[in-house]
């Protein structure tokens, strides 16, 4: 994974509407659904919809970073290297949807296991996509999850991410 | 809180390289990183199996004091003698902590 391989992030159109200082940053919910949608496009297969308030991005080689005052959103996607990497020989859709679903490798235990106690979770199956939230009591985590893509995406906040979860079944398709 | 030395960070590197790839050699390793690695430490029982069977300052119940250079020191040794199964078990533990340490690398988790 060389860094920003794989990112495609409609920067110029996010940077050109980045007017919207009238949205306080620190709230995720305001900052998603208003006026023109922002796109966030991973590997050039799937688009979300992105933050539109934020101070600075961060990519990275697997992740890209969005961070306002006091609230900072992750979305890091997960292909077959690092699924390989974990001891896995099974494709990311696969190893997650057996994990979340029916976990029966060691791996996908261990996986499992790290994500300590799960207080409540969500699913949703829409436009060929799979969407879990996961609230691991203190921390929460969406996982987006297709058959027709090779890899994952993991989203991790250090807010609430109940209306992006929200907002992300409504608006993300793979293209 | 004793001030975590360039060594001592380039340690913590090099187990984190172990779980999460080269890309955490890059990482800057403060307070809430090593707060993270004990949490991942300590969530795993199916990986314990791998650790040497010496008194170890990693048994699940005992909150590892990351501020202390002694406890640091004492999960370095215990990590260096034997350590490497373990930290490679506790990869499939780890994959849903890794934007976590990131971020918590970059000071964005509180």
């Amino acid at each position: 994974m060389t860094i920003g391989k794989h990112i495609y992030v409609l920067l110029a159109l996010m940077l050109a509407l980045a007017g919207c200082q009238s949205v306080n940053p620190e709230d995720s919910e305001a900052v998603l659904g208003k006026g023109v949608r922002h796109e966030l496009v991973l590997n050039q297969r799937l688009s979300l919809p992105a933050p539109e308030v934020y101070g600075k991005i961060s990519p990275d080689e697997d992740l890209v970073i969005f961070s306002g005052r006091g609230n900072s959103v992750g979305y890091r996607w997960i292909d077959k290297e690092e699924v390989e990497f974990i001891g896995s020989n099974k494709s990311p859709y696969h190893f997650f949807n057996g994990a979340f679903n029916k976990p029966s490798t060691e791996e996908e235990n261990r996986f499992l296991e790290g994500f300590g106690k799960i207080v409540d979770r969500s699913f949703v199956s829409t436009n060929n996509l799979e969407f879990y939230l996961f609230d691991l009591g203190g921390r929460q985590k969406i996982y987006i999850l297709s058959g027709s893509l090779d890899f994952v995406t993991e989203i991790t906040s250090s807010g609430d991410l109940k209306n992006i979860f929200k907002v992300s079944t409504q608006y993300s398709y793979i293209q | 809180m004793d001030t975590i030395t360039e060594k001592e960070k380039n340690e913590f590197r090099e187990f984190l390289s172990v779980i999460y790839g080269e890309q955490a050699k890059r990482w800057d390793i403060n307070l809430k990183v090593l707060e993270l690695f004990g949490q991942l430490i300590q969530s795993s029982d199916s990986c314990s199996r791998y650790m040497d069977m010496v008194p170890r300052p990693l048994v699940v119940g005992s909150i590892i004091k990351w501020a202390s250079k002694q406890a640091r020191d004492a999960v370095i040794r215990q990590l260096k003698n034997g350590g490497k199964h373990y930290l490679i078990c506790l990869r499939a533990v780890g994959l849903s902590r890794k934007t976590d340490f990131i971020m918590a690398s970059q000071g964005l988790l509180g």
